[in-house]
């Protein structure tokens, strides 16, 4: 699925340039692992993830149904909410290491 | 009052008002230098400094410092009048008399001190809005005094706006009594966020937090991998892939 019309001019594309790792590396690192897969499921995975996270964002603005699906993808897909995402799960990390 | 100030008035009492005929002689000989005649010139106009002063009373200054300016204008008017034109004294003192009431009235009331001109500005405008009201029954638009000033309406209402006063942040807030809070305490700080704004996003991150518990170890690490989230982000060793994999990884996908 295209990017929304003016998103990429207004937000721009969450990158992982010079730290993460693109949709067929990681694709390559899950199948050597034993988790065979190719880059559009680990794209899949990816988003389902990220769903999991916008769903109950968006479910506290009172969106149901077919509505509350549509714009917890869109919010999901935007890299200003990965941006948001890469941090608290960093913390999280960051948070679980300090308990250990 | 104060026993100053009663004192004050009982002793201006005591001067005789002056005929025109005797202003004249006592001016002829102010101008030969006699020091007497000018102070019974000004004793004997104190009347009319004081009965000015009283018409700014209850403008934020005390009666005792518009009675002191008002004098002060009377001496100017004293040392400037001009007795061969043959008006009365007090039809040339009462300007001299209102102008420095009022230069002592604006220099006092507003904390930031404007220039002469300005002033004089705001009081020509309040008069004409003041003229205008009484014969039309309704107040002028700012477009028509601003033409009838000869200013731009931007200067216009840029010069009135800096005449709206200033208030203390010590003082009583707006509808309390002396007692109740002051001022600066009703004021919204815009630089603290809002109390529901707060409370929203502690509440984002709790579900955000929950959210994240509920990934799968596969989305986890393909989110990891993804975004390059490793435990200790000034530590990359942890990064699920070492960097000889990486670049590995690197050519592999070049010669796709």
């Amino acid at each position: 699925m295209s990017m929304p019309k003016g998103q990429k001019f207004n937000h721009g594309y969450s990158t992982v340039t010079g730290v993460g790792l693109g949709f067929r590396e990681i694709a390559d690192k899950m199948t050597a692992e034993g988790d065979e897969m190719n880059h559009a499921t680990a794209r899949n995975v990816l988003l389902r993830g990220l769903l999991k996270v916008s769903r109950p964002l968006v479910a506290l603005h009172g969106k149901t149904g077919d509505e509350l699906d549509r714009e917890a993808y869109r919010v999901a897909t935007d890299p200003r909410f990965q941006e948001v995402m890469v941090e608290m799960i960093s913390e999280e990390l960051r948070n679980k290491k300090a308990k250990r | 009052m104060s026993d100053t100030l009663t004192g004050f008035f009982k002793n201006i009492g005591n001067h005789q008002l002056l005929t025109r005929e005797q202003e004249a002689m006592l001016a002829q000989r102010i101008e030969a230098g006699d020091r007497y005649a000018r102070e019974i010139f000004i004793q004997s106009n104190l009347r009319l400094a004081i009965s000015i002063a009283k018409r700014y009373m209850n403008k934020g200054c005390s009666f005792e410092d518009l009675i002191q300016e008002s004098n002060v204008g009377l001496i100017k008017a004293v040392d400037r009048f001009d007795w061969r034109r043959g008006f009365k004294f007090s039809t040339y003192a009462t300007w001299w008399i209102k102008q420095s009431v009022r230069r002592h009235l604006v220099d006092q009331s507003c904390n930031i001190r404007m220039p002469a001109s300005a002033n004089a500005f705001y009081y020509r405008a309040k008069l004409m809005i003041q003229d205008y009201t009484r014969e039309l029954g309704s107040p002028p638009s700012d477009e028509e005094v601003a033409e009838f000033m000869g200013v731009s309406i931007d200067r216009y209402q840029v010069l009135m706006n800096t005449y709206r006063g200033t208030l203390s942040l010590d003082s009583p807030a707006p509808g309390s009594d002396g007692e109740g809070p002051r001022l600066h305490e009703t004021l919204a700080d815009d630089n603290q966020p809002d109390a529901t704004e707060v409370i929203d996003r502690q509440r984002m991150i709790a579900i955000v937090r929950d959210a994240l518990q509920a990934l799968s170890p596969r989305e986890e690490k393909i989110i990891r991998l993804r975004f390059g989230i490793t435990e200790d982000p000034d530590n990359d060793e942890d990064f699920p892939i070492s960097q000889a994999e990486v670049a590995q990884l690197d050519s592999r996908c070049g010669s796709v």
